[in-house]
């Protein structure tokens, strides 16, 4: 049974893709289509990669949409400066609300779901002061930067870095320990106050990134960026097969199949014409059901 | 004619086999014992014949009748009642609420509840069962977890029942509770109605039930009359062979060597324990008898740094390191098995591979990076050194016996080398087998120069295992004893209460 629930996720994936080929009569799987589906999806697996270490700690992070348009607003207003300082000044960002969220978390003990939604909430206003409730464009000669190489090689380092420290280190063995219990991880030695702040910021580090390289593809930050992009995630985890409840069965690999997934999904539903409000409502029922069908009703009242 | 005739009952959980077979007949006017060693399905059978839970296959009979309750309703409309384990009352309504839950019919006119005279009722049923300290219209919540049992008691009682269950309730009544208990009981017996009644105080099993029935792995194993019976048969039915006591030390004298390895001077946490001082040598187990609430629990958890004291220094000799977080504890040898396995001493969603190696991944990485074969090894290891069963490493924790969930959490310390194991209850719930293994193993530790400090309620554990004994009382150090052939329980018990 555990076998065949691993596997749920690679069925659900090719199903996707069987489906919406036959409905755009192949026009999914098109080269100019794929790129489309790469350029959504690099974003969204980056941000899935982050939130699985919060994951794995049976935690939330839903801060990611209001971060990604902070971190957008940064990166564009100091790319107007220089544009060097806009990269650095995103994940700056990123990491500097992944320590006030772990820190919330940890030490004055606020459920992380609480302390991540109250972030959102502050984070939008913020992006909105800071991009004038309009948008800031980036300087032209930084469009460059929107190409297929610097995007695929970001994405391959932070796959293989994120996939060596979460299944080869003791950072990825402590956090997963924290989800399968909490106080018994403390009682075996992990430094749970530190190792949860980490896992925010390690969270709000690829967030700033994916602000940068939205922006970048954008060319401009708006007050809106990034709107419901936490759900996005949540709900691309949730179909990679992630456990909600986190712990050692909580794998690295649902964020990547996840991520990918959830876009095909988008660039599918774009395609075949569905409005785009009708694709909110499909997203929060998919979200629903995979959660229905991936939930452990057992163990849930082990956990907290 | 028997009140209650149960044949052939059977119930798994998940993947635990919870009942087998399970039988027992209760005849009119008897009060009839059910023992047995923890998780040997006492309460799973009582929670069948109540309707809480409902059986996977296997026949009841009522007066005869087929019985097969869908709920705690449906038995108390067969006039079954019963008095739970655990808290059977209901948080935020008052005490008359609690007592006619499910009744409030009784009370209601033109669709509004009549509360002034449910309260009146209750007061009379309550004061019927000689309980006058309680007030009906009290919120539930305010009352002590002895006057809610008592509630629950009086509950089950007024519903007349031809058959009441009690589970495990006497631990959490003082005597004058017991004293109400007891005599209803025998109230209940002269009006020819029958009493199940579970317990781990033998004594009180023999002296207030006519029979006792002994459940051993999920079977009724025997049922045989009390008079006559003595305590230490009726461990020898529910332990299934004839008790040893060779799997306690054979010396009968103190030895440890000289070394101090632990040094504690003047430890005091307020409102727990108050200036405890003594020395852990390479070699000795010591344990710590006390009360349940004499400190010890928190004492052990303040030698591993998890409860920081409010005054005092804990000292391992290795560096002479103070001790002030757990972090600092592990890195100086210490070792904690905590009282709680399943939520303190066990990730029971993590496998065992896991759950072993945590402890010790910092030594078995190399510049970061954690070999899944080196952690294999250590925990195939682990696992053989205790025998652990179980069908791989990579089995989840959760579905392990008490027994081999203990080995587990034992087994992180052993292969980390930890020098001082502090040992809380170490055999709390664990069948005779495993506890033989793991007094053996505090031996060899004890062999190779590691100290034990053990954490017991278990007097006769203490006198059995420990180089010395600390004794604690409301927090401070009483008596410590030395081992010596003719240390009996009695001489102990004197100061701890």
């Amino acid at each position: 049974m555990r076998g065949f629930k691993r596997i749920v996720p690679y069925i659900g994936l090719v199903l996707i893709i069987v489906l919406f080929s036959a409905l755009t009569g192949g026009k999914l799987l098109s080269f100019r289509n794929l790129k489309l589906i790469f350029n959504q999806a690099v974003v969204l697996i980056i941000g899935c990669i982050g939130v699985t270490f919060v994951m794995a700690q049976g935690s939330l992070d839903l801060s990611q949409g209001s971060l990604l348009g902070i971190s957008g607003a940064m990166a564009a207003t100091f790319a107007a400066i220089t544009p060097g300082l806009s990269l650095p000044l995103a994940i700056l960002t990123g990491i500097a609300v992944g320590m006030i969220n772990g820190t919330l978390l940890a030490f004055f003990k606020i459920p992380s779901f609480i302390v991540t939604l109250c972030v959102l909430f502050v984070l939008r206003g913020l992006t909105v002061i800071a991009t004038h409730s309009g948008s800031i464009p980036l300087p032209f000669a930084m469009l460059s930067l929107d190409n297929f190489r610097i995007k695929a090689s970001i994405l391959v380092t932070v796959i293989l870095a994120a996939y060596y420290a979460y299944t080869y280190t003791s950072l990825g063995k402590n956090m997963r320990a924290i989800g399968s219990g909490e106080t018994s991880a403390r009682y075996s030695g992990v430094p749970v106050e530190r190792m949860k702040v980490l896992a925010y910021l390690i969270s709000g580090l690829l967030c700033g990134l994916c602000g940068w390289l939205n922006v970048v593809r954008t060319g401009a930050a708006d007050s809106k960026t990034g709107l419901l992009f936490e759900l996005d995630i949540l709900t691309a985890l949730v179909l990679g097969g992630m456990p909600l409840t986190g712990g050692s069965s909580a794998k690295l690999q649902s964020a990547i199949i996840g991520g990918l997934m959830l876009a095909l999904l988008s660039n599918g539903m774009v395609l075949v014409g569905i409005k785009a409000e009708l694709q909110q409502a499909v997203k929060g029922v998919i979200f629903l059901l995979a959660v229905y069908l991936s939930f452990e009703r057992e163990s849930v009242v082990m956990i907290k | 004619m028997s009140l209650l005739r149960v044949e052939n009952i059977d119930k798994t959980f998940v993947t635990t086999r919870a009942l087998k077979n399970a039988a027992i007949i209760v005849e009119e006017g008897e009060i009839r014992g059910l023992v047995g060693e923890n998780g040997s399905g006492k309460s799973t059978l009582v929670s069948i014949v109540s309707g809480i839970i409902r059986p996977d296959g296997g026949r009841m009979f009522k007066n005869e009748t087929a019985y097969a309750p869908e709920s705690v309703l449906d038995a108390g409309r067969e006039k079954i009642g019963i008095v739970v384990q655990e808290m059977g009352t209901i948080d935020g309504l008052t005490v008359a609420a609690n007592l006619f839950l499910g009744e409030e019919r009784l009370f209601k006119r033109f669709g509004l509840l009549n509360t002034a005279n449910m309260n009146r009722r209750s007061l009379e049923v309550l004061h019927r069962y000689g309980i006058v300290n309680i007030q009906p219209d009290a919120d539930i919540g305010a009352l002590t977890f002895e006057d809610r049992k008592l509630v629950e008691f009086a509950k089950a009682l007024y519903i007349d029942p031809d058959l009441l269950i009690v589970d495990e309730t006497t631990t959490a009544l003082s005597h004058h509770g017991r004293e109400i208990l007891f005599s209803e009981l025998k109230r209940l017996k002269k009006k020819k109605r029958s009493v199940i009644f579970i317990s781990h105080d033998l004594g009180e099993v023999i002296e207030h039930c006519d029979s006792v029935t002994v459940m051993k792995d999920g079977e009724t194993v025997d049922t045989v009359s009390t008079r006559g019976l003595n305590e230490h048969d009726l461990k020898e039915l529910m332990v299934g062979r004839e008790l040893q006591h060779t799997y306690y030390r054979e010396d009968t004298e103190a030895s440890y060597e000289e070394e101090v390895i632990l040094r504690v001077e003047n430890l005091t946490l307020n409102g727990a324990y108050y200036d405890v001082s003594f020395e852990l040598h390479r070699g000795e187990i010591l344990g710590i008898g006390g009360l349940t609430n004499c400190g010890m629990h928190l004492l052990g958890k303040t030698l591993f740094g998890l409860k920081p004291a409010t005054s005092g220094s804990v000292e391992v000799s290795d560096g002479n390191k103070r001790i002030t977080n757990y972090v600092d504890a592990i890195a100086g040898g210490i070792g904690y098995l905590p009282k709680n396995r399943d939520q303190e001493g066990l990730m029971l969603l993590s496998s065992i591979r896991e759950n072993i190696c945590l402890p010790s991944l910092s030594s078995i990485q190399k510049r970061g990076f954690i070999s899944p074969s080196k952690e294999r090894k250590l925990a195939q290891y682990g696992a053989e050194q205790l025998s652990i069963k179980m069908s791989s490493i990579n089995q989840l924790c959760l579905y392990l016996s008490g027994g081999n969930k203990q080995k587990v959490a034992l087994s992180k310390w052993l292969v980390k080398d930890s020098d001082i194991l502090i040992l809380d209850c170490p055999t709390r719930g664990i069948d005779v087998a495993v506890k033989a293994s793991i007094y053996g193993l505090m031996q060899e530790l004890k062999k190779e120069g590691k100290a034990v400090l053990v954490i017991s309620e278990e007097l006769q554990e203490l006198i059995g295992v420990s180089d010395r004994i600390i004794v604690l009382k409301a927090g401070r150090v009483k008596k410590i004893f030395e081992r010596r052939k003719d240390l009996t329980e009695e001489e102990i018990i004197h100061f701890m209460i």
